[in-house]
């Protein structure tokens, strides 16, 4: 059990290492055409920009990976989980079932009917929880699933910034009213040219900052053309509330292959968990 | 009659070693009674007083409100309304009744972070509540003494009163700042909140509840200030809960209220059932004190089982005790009895005489017991022993160790074990009253 942690720690922290390097080359080409860049969106194109972001998270494929959080908690230390994800975009499906640590090996999540279900294997029990927070994590449901903000959100353009060396479109969103979100107000950081966020900070209704995500690695995944997709392989996120939390998101083993719709059901996780 | 009691009397004093052992026996079982009901009661009491003022009203009227078929939240519009059925339907037995915004959420300090119940109050309003909460008391260096805040903090915006447990563990004193997040009906929301004050615990209670105005909660919930979450009932007799809750119910049936099922168990214990359910829009859910503090009674519970289980081992100590000393008096005093035969005696007035010797050794031990105890019990009241140990503090609900004992349940007590110790000596007087006059003249030892 030790030598599978400080292997998936290693496997992690090499990851982070690439990713640094991955992001430059990625957008080295961004960074050389930055003083062409136009200074000011107006909203057809901001909006075009977020309806994007939104095509871009969704697969037209079904997705399945091997995700690690490593949970950094300042009151109960490091945790690692490993879990495999299975998403099915169209049906608007998603289960995901933990593998490590052998304490919650055998549980999952089901998204069933916009509703988050958590089974617990040693109870066999079936609750539905909140999306706020998976398995304790700072991660929430959209974290793993894919994006609806340009249908909740109203957007409106900030400013051309820079995220370090980087240009980046500032763009800020404010939930459409009635509409219950976990943020009421977004900001992301877009790179222009592939529209992906590398940054991302929620605010609550009062105005506190709740979360910040840098999404650090990135890798290009399908065919050429409609099908291709930017995939963030690996997420910081920082709890802004609570000092000190932190979730490194790590994605690993991707595949675009047909699931058996079989997958997305509680019978299926239920016999996995066996 | 007294010339029975005369030897009775007698009798127990010559027999002094027997007497006293076995008036010690009964006097100790009617202490050890008296002591462990006045546990259960304290606990009692201090549990009744923590969840009516600190956790809920004597009745509880929630507003539940389902967005869709798997998702509620507690919402109660037109509280207003409900209020003035309330006010109609109890007239008289209405006592007060206050609204409390509740939401739960994760409240962050400096190093830890606790889920708890943030209740937005109106102190002023909150009568029950302002006899229960006592800002801890501190000596400073030069001897003088300092209250930890001040309950009218809450006057101010932004403020938060936390019990001494919830201080402890978010490491924070007043003054200090700290965040609340919570996941609201609309998403997500956070507010910050300066510590105003510090109180001391009222048991378990003191573990899941705090206190901050009205209008932070109402902000945090985004909610205006026609909205609540509950309404707490404060009835004159709090024993009526019961029937008041079946009238309340019909009130607001009438006035076209939609109610949730009626369920003796605590919110808390049936939120994910009713969420469950297949309606939508606003149920009215009706609880009293009794069914919210259910889950806790079962320490009471525990406590008088335990105290019920070892009263009735001491009872057949005593029982067997009893019955064999006279045994053996009888036995000694055959030819006592061959001669009040002889001299005119019936069998009915030895049985009598038999009788009234247990059940004086019986009443005296009875009341010494009886005495002892409640000495023992007002004793440990007025010296006002603070419990140390906090998971004792929680299971107990008190800060100090709460011994409650009443004039009845003294009385009850020294009936209950006067009467045992006397129905202990019916067979062996029985036979004494049996045995034929010649033979027990001619009885040798």
């Amino acid at each position: 059990m030790i030598r599978q942690v400080l292997y998936i720690r290693k496997h992690i922290r090499n990851n982070i290492t690439l990713a640094r390097l991955l992001l430059m080359f990625l957008l080295f080409p961004v960074a050389v055409t930055a003083n062409t860049l136009p200074t000011s969106l107006n909203q057809t194109e901001v909006n075009t920009l977020v309806k994007k972001m939104d095509e871009l998270s969704r697969f037209e494929t079904d997705f399945n990976a091997e995700i690690f959080l490593q949970q950094k908690h300042r009151e109960k230390g490091d945790l690692l989980y490993k879990m495999a994800v299975f998403r099915q975009d169209q049906s608007n499906h998603l289960t995901m079932l933990f593998l490590k640590p052998k304490t919650d090996a055998g549980k999952g999540y089901l998204v069933l009917d916009k509703n988050l279900f958590l089974y617990t294997p040693n109870t066999g029990d079936w609750t539905r929880v909140s999306e706020d927070r998976i398995s304790g994590t700072d991660t929430n449901l959209a974290d793993f699933d894919d994006w609806n903000l340009s249908e909740e959100y109203s957007a409106e353009f900030v400013a051309l910034e820079k995220l370090g060396e980087f240009p980046v479109y500032h763009i800020a969103l404010t939930a459409r009213p009635g509409i219950q979100v976990k943020a009421q107000r977004i900001g992301l950081w877009i790179e222009p040219s592939k529209s992906f966020a590398l940054k991302v900070q929620e605010y609550a209704q009062s105005g506190r900052l709740l979360r910040t995500t840098y999404r650090t690695k990135w890798r290009k995944v399908g065919d050429e053309g409609e099908t291709q997709r930017f995939i963030p392989m690996e997420t910081r996120i920082y709890d802004e509330v609570e000092k000190g939390n932190q979730t490194i998101m790590v994605i690993d083993k991707i595949a675009l292959r047909q699931l058996s719709k079989e997958i997305f059901t509680k019978a299926w996780l239920e016999a996995k968990s066996r | 009659m007294k010339l029975y009691l005369t030897i009775a009397f007698r009798n127990l004093i010559q027999a002094k070693r027997r007497t006293l052992l076995l008036g010690s026996a009964v006097a100790l079982v009617t202490f050890i009674h008296i002591g462990l009901q006045s546990i259960s009661n304290g606990y009692m009491e201090g549990l009744v007083r923590g969840a009516t003022a600190v956790a809920a009203g004597h009745i509880n009227v929630v507003g539940l409100f389902k967005h869709n078929i798997s998702r509620m939240s507690p919402l109660l519009n037109d509280s207003d309304k409900v209020k003035a059925v309330i006010a109609e339907s109890l007239g008289d037995d209405l006592d007060s009744m206050v609204d409390r915004n509740s939401i739960m959420g994760r409240m962050i300090g400096e190093n830890r972070s606790v889920y708890l119940f943030l209740q937005g109050i109106n102190l002023n309003a909150e009568k029950n509540l302002r006899g229960v909460l006592r800002p801890v008391s501190i000596t400073n260096a030069d001897g003088t003494k300092e209250n930890l805040g001040s309950l009218n903090t809450l006057d101010k915006p932004y403020h938060i009163i936390l019990f001494q447990t919830q201080a402890k563990k978010l490491g924070v004193g007043v003054g200090d700042v700290i965040s609340f997040r919570a996941k609201t009906a609309i998403g997500t929301n956070v507010t910050s909140l300066t510590v105003g004050a510090i109180v001391e615990d009222v048991g378990m209670v003191s573990q899941f509840f705090t206190f901050t105005s009205r209008p932070v909660v109402q902000e945090l919930m985004q909610i205006d200030e026609h909205v609540g979450t509950r309404v707490l009932v404060y009835l004159k007799d709090r024993e009526s809960a019961d029937a008041k809750l079946i009238k309340l119910r019909q009130a607001l049936e009438a006035a076209d209220f939609k109610l949730t099922d009626y369920q003796s168990a605590s919110l808390f214990r049936r939120w994910p059932n009713l969420e469950r359910q297949d309606w939508l829009g606003q149920r009215l859910d009706l609880t009293t004190w009794q069914d919210d503090i259910k889950e806790a009674e079962i320490v009471v519970d525990s406590i008088r089982g335990v105290s019920y289980v070892l009263l009735l081992i001491l009872s057949i100590i005593i029982i067997i005790g009893i019955m064999n000393t006279v045994w053996i008096s009888v036995r000694e005093r055959t030819n006592e009895i061959g001669c009040l035969r002889a001299i005119g005696m019936g069998s009915r007035g030895i049985l009598l005489l038999f009788m009234i010797e247990a059940m004086l050794l019986g009443l005296v031990g009875a009341v010494i017991g009886g005495l002892a105890g409640a000495l023992g019990v007002g004793l440990i009241s007025a010296l006002e022993i603070p419990i140390h140990n906090e998971a004792m503090r929680i299971i107990l609900f008190a800060n100090q160790v709460n011994l409650k004992i009443s004039l009845f349940e003294i009385v009850r007590a020294i009936f209950i074990f006067s009467t045992v110790t006397s129905l202990a000596a019916l067979l062996p007087s029985i036979k004494a009253a049996h045995i034929q006059p010649l033979q027990a003249i001619n009885h040798i030892e």
